[in-house]
């Protein structure tokens, strides 16, 4: 298994021919330059830098939280505004209104500290979220706790990032989420959230409103980046909205006043 | 019918038997009617909510943007497959439907896959993946809810988006109850529990995951998927292996460009903001990453695109499969939803595309099967000229001796009478003798003393009689209507007795 | 100005009157309508089945004859947008041809078009009357000319009328010219949620201003709803300026005589 994870990819191609599973990336992109006028060309102005202003739907001067509070609800997010002395109280007795058990955790830092600290007395079980990789221990907690990377005024949106301190399976697989976010985290709009993911030296290049597409610098991105608007939902039996089907069935975002 | 069957039907593709069954099935017509008019309703009411009076604007925005990349194709392929693989993940090349079914099988042979969960990928409804896998034993689970009772009950999707359109809450249960032993229900919340709990299970016990992809960003190698429901974050994130099968016009430059379309798609498809879930995957699991697959594959698939790819028909691959066309599209409705088109891809995309994909000679009647009235145009999110290409299709039909000889010439004489102004006017008064002839031979009787007067000449200038039953090839019109009986008085003698009038009176604006 | 009316095959067979009432009003409005004698088609059918070799012999046809106008009003919004939009498309750019299409384009206009963006009339003030229930149905070529309401507005303008707006108003009628023909179940289904939603307005007339559009909705409203009869708009304002008679009424010009 091991050998197959560090394949390169000129290895991989070689067995794909070998294979007779597909062709290779040079004859592969022959195919596309051939049903192209002029191939290989990308000319100065043609890196498609557009102002993307168009598409802005909530600009900096707007009430972000207000918006935000608004525009979550309305997709089906419930909302609880703490004061920061509150939020350990707080999610608590969330968890006990529930009468959840059994809690993913999946908040780094001083956060998730103090969270582990508030639980484990209370007789809640920690699911362990470590083990290998495997998200299969998450199944088995009723409550999924998160930390978030940034809120989204435009859609009433929060983003959630999965990296070393942060699971892919928390938001999903246990049935309800509890997701910690901070007043100072809200953003204006999708485009403002590009520029907070640092770029390949390193430095985050910081909210400073920009709009045209940034093309030469390549992004280092987390693995896994999910913007969440709602809990799980499909109206795919008659049109008839359920919530719940894979994902949570609710999503209480606990919204820390910070500013 | 089986789920394959429809959509793979015998060719060439005759619509009418599956057309005109659907025009009888009140029931269906219901459903697909109301869904579909709910849905197109919302997509302007959501647009215009957002952008104001920008929404076109936004639209032709968005197809720069797409038409753009597509004209630089090679190139952001290139960056994107060099990104994608910095970050980790393999990446493969399919040529065609064999190749990237042998791809994927590879893979599942490698890590000894026995249970497969999949998210939504047209892509390999196109290829026929599912059967593949299931030919080496690998079994494969829909985990999207409509394509998940959709397998269960051997049926074939019926729209891009909302898959199960075409069926009702009792077909449901009765599919549950068969195939999984569940107590017989017709709640739907009950019956999504049911499916959310067997669904379940596959996925902590699923070796792969498969899924398609929203969009290729070039800038980062990442895959973008959107779902409502969130399957596609636990089939890409359970299992340990994450197989992509993606079309390569998803493609796009930059995650800020990713704005532009996320902003569209929900809006378009059903009327949200937002999708609920809107994934960005960069790579496998990294060595200090908590958890994540450890493979991740991308089968970048051409399988036609690149044909598409030329210049006449660039414009159709810039389509995000947001359904928004089939939504607004009457042909849609009143064929009862997809499967009327016997292919992957239906409403007016499919129109276009699948006679593209398959050949013109396989699907005549798509690109004709259509009023150009234009909702499609109206409705696409990054403006896609849909009935220019149905006119080019059928620019080609007749150009590829497709349409039927008795035809071409029918439409060569109705030419030849245009070009001669005397021909015109002989045979305009011929048709006028023949349908009066007709009227008086029908059992309608005109509507006399309400529409008849008198043009100031003394000639009628309005009819009132009607033809309830035409001959030959225009029988068609009266199946379901009436077709007008020219009046007697002609505009032309009009004219030509009105110059010898008085110029002043004229000039006066009176009669 | 002087003004060549480009009066369609379809209105000329079926609705001559349309085309009258449309020279009439133009006249009212203090222009010299011309009939160049030679024309006859566009060629859409043609163009919409893929002939175009045809339909570009017709087209060069018709703007040869229609080059010496000063402007050109047709009824048909669908005849418009093949002038506008499609005759550019049969000739490549920067040829003789297409710089004579472009030129024809530059100067056609649909009768409504003609009406609320050059000649911007206010029928309030002319003092058009006609007392009548109507509902207006909209073409689907309109989208293409970039137009929407304003036929809708211009009937609200004319005194006495009580328009009520027609549910579904997007989904298209039907017609689409061979396309009835050639699929006629499909076509008749279209027809039918049309007839439905006139029956919902209760209204008496139905105003419509495109006539293949109007052969076909008017065709099946003999069937299901024969209470329904079809009028254009350029025969509404002709009648509510006195230039044409109203059915029941006389033939003097006092506007919009006896009847309903």
């Amino acid at each position: 298994m091991n050998e197959k994870v560090l394949a390169s990819q000129p290895q991989n191609d070689r067995l794909s021919r070998e294979n007779g599973r597909g062709c290779s990336r040079a004859e592969f992109l022959q195919r596309v330059r051939g049903a192209l006028a002029v191939p290989g060309e990308l000319d100065s102005a043609g890196e498609a830098r557009r102002d993307l202003s168009l598409v802005r739907l909530v600009g900096g001067d707007a009430d972000c939280v207000g918006l935000f509070i608004e525009r979550a609800t309305a997709g089906g997010l419930c909302v609880h505004r703490v004061k920061p002395n509150d939020l350990m109280k707080v999610v608590v007795q969330m968890l006990s209104a529930c009468g959840a058990r059994r809690v993913a955790v999946s908040v780094p830092g001083r956060v998730g500290q103090s969270l582990r600290e508030w639980l484990a007395p209370r007789g809640v079980a920690i699911v362990s979220i470590e083990i290998d990789g495997s998200l299969d221990a998450q199944y088995d907690a009723d409550v999924g706790i998160t930390d978030c990377d940034a809120g989204l005024a435009e859609s009433g949106t929060i983003v959630l990032r999965g990296d070393a301190e942060r699971s892919r399976g928390t938001f999903i697989v246990p049935p309800i989420h509890l997701a910690i976010l901070r007043e100072s985290q809200i953003l204006p709009d999708m485009l403002d959230y590009w520029p907070t993911l640092s770029d390949c030296d390193g430095i985050a290049s910081g909210r400073d409103g920009s709009v045209h597409g940034v093309t030469n610098r390549v992004r280092k991105v987390p693995t896994s980046i999910v913007m969440i608007s709602g809990p799980s939902k499909t109206a795919d039996i008659e049109g008839i909205l359920i919530t719940g089907v894979h994902g949570p069935r609710e999503v209480h975002v606990v919204l820390v006043d910070d500013r | 019918m089986s789920g394959s069957r429809v959509l793979t039907p015998d060719l060439p593709f005759d619509m009418s038997p599956r057309a005109d069954v659907a025009g009888r099935d009140v029931k269906l017509q219901q459903f697909v009617n109301s869904a579909t008019q709910i849905k197109d309703h919302g997509r302007v009411n959501a647009c215009r909510a957002a952008f104001g009076d920008r929404y076109d604007a936004v639209r032709k925005l968005a197809g720069e943007i797409k038409q753009h990349t597509l004209d630089h194709l090679d190139v952001y392929l290139d960056r994107f497959i060099d990104n994608a693989t910095a970050s980790g993940a393999l990446v493969h090349f399919a040529a065609d439907a064999a190749q990237a079914n042998a791809i994927v099988l590879g893979i599942a042979r490698e890590i000894d896959a026995k249970l497969c969960v999949k998210s939504k990928s047209m892509v390999t409804e196109e290829t026929g993946l599912l059967a593949a896998l299931e030919a080496i034993g690998v079994k494969t689970i829909e985990t999207d809810l409509g394509e998940f009772i959709l397998q269960l009950d051997h049926d074939a999707p019926s729209h891009i988006v909302t898959p199960m359109i075409h069926k009702d809450r009792t077909a449901v249960a009765r599919a549950f109850v068969r195939e999984l032993g569940a107590p017989y229900t017709e709640d739907p919340a009950e019956l999504t529990r049911i499916a959310r709990d067997h669904m379940r299970r596959q996925f902590r016990s699923a070796d792969m995951g498969i899924s398609g992809a929203n969009f290729l960003v070039a800038d980062t190698g990442s895959l973008v998927i959107c779902t409502n429901e969130g399957n596609a974050d636990l089939v890409v994130a359970s299992p340990r292996v994450h197989v992509a099968v993606v079309g390569i016009e998803k493609v796009i430059s930059s995650l800020e460009h990713l704005s532009v379309f996320l902003k569209l798609l929900a809006r378009s498809a059903t009327a949200q903001p937002m999708t609920v879930y809107n994934t960005i995957i960069t790579g496998p699991r990294k060595p200090d990453d908590l958890d994540g697959p450890q493979q991740v594959h991308i089968v970048l698939v051409d399988n036609g695109r690149t044909e598409i790819l030329r210049e006449e028909t660039r414009e159709l691959l810039r389509c995000i499969r947001c359904g928004a066309c089939l939504n607004a599209c009457p042909v849609y409705r009143k064929v009862g939803g997809g499967h009327a088109y016997g292919a992957v891809y239906s409403g007016p995309i499919g129109a276009v595309i699948t006679p593209l994909f398959k050949g013109l000679e396989n699907y005549p009647d798509l690109p004709q099967a259509s009023s150009l009235c234009g909702a499609c145009f109206e409705a696409c999110p990054v403006y896609i000229n849909i009935p220019a290409q149905l006119i080019r299709l059928r620019r080609l039909l007749v150009e590829r001796k497709l349409m039927p000889g008795t035809t071409r010439v029918a439409y060569r004489l109705w030419a030849m009478t245009l070009r001669r102004p005397w021909m015109y006017r002989a045979s305009a008064a011929f048709q006028r003798i023949v349908l009066r002839q007709l009227s008086t031979s029908s059992e309608v009787e005109d509507r006399a003393g309400v529409n008849d007067r008198v043009s100031e000449n003394g000639r009628d200038m309005v009819s009132s009689a009607w033809c309830a039953k035409l001959p030959g090839p225009l029988r068609a019109w009266t199946l379901s209507r009436d077709m007008p009986v020219p009046p007697s008085g002609s505009f032309r003698e009009w004219w030509a007795n009105r110059d010898r009038g008085s110029d002043a009176s004229r000039r006066a604006g009176r009669p | 100005m002087r003004i060549a009316l480009f009066i369609t095959c379809l209105t000329e067979q079926f609705y001559p009157r349309a085309a009258v009432a449309i020279v009439k009003v133009l006249e009212h409005l203090g222009h010299t309508v011309e009939f160049p004698a030679a024309q006859t088609c566009c060629g859409q059918p043609m163009f919409n089945n893929g002939l175009h070799d045809d339909a570009r012999d017709l087209a060069r046809r018709m703007i040869e004859i229609f080059a010496p106008a000063e402007h050109v009003v047709t009824p048909s919004g669908s005849c418009a947008a093949m002038v506008r939009e499609h005759f550019l498309h049969l000739w490549p750019e920067r040829s003789g041809e297409h710089r004579a299409a472009l030129a024809l384009a530059a100067k056609t206009s649909e009768f409504v078009e003609f009406l609320t963006k050059v000649e911007r009339v206010d029928l309030r003030a002319m003092r058009v009357r006609w007392p009548g229930s109507v509902t207006y149905h909209r073409s689907c070529h309109l989208r293409s000319l970039g137009l929407c309401d304003e036929a809708e507005t211009l009937l609200d303008q004319i005194e006495g009328v009580r328009r009520v707006p027609l549910p579904r108003a997007e989904q298209c009628c039907g017609f689409g010219g061979t396309f009835a023909v050639n699929y006629p179940q499909i076509s008749a289904g279209m027809v039918s949620d049309k007839v439905s939603a006139i029956r919902e307005t209760n209204a008496e007339r139905l105003v419509c201003n495109e006539a293949g559009c109007g052969m076909n909705i008017a065709g099946a409203c003999r069937r299901a709803l024969p209470e329904v009869s079809l009028i254009t708009i350029g025969e509404v304002i002709a009648q509510g300026l006195g230039l044409l008679p109203r059915e029941g009424g006389s033939m003097n010009a006092d506007h919009g005589g006896g009847g309903s």
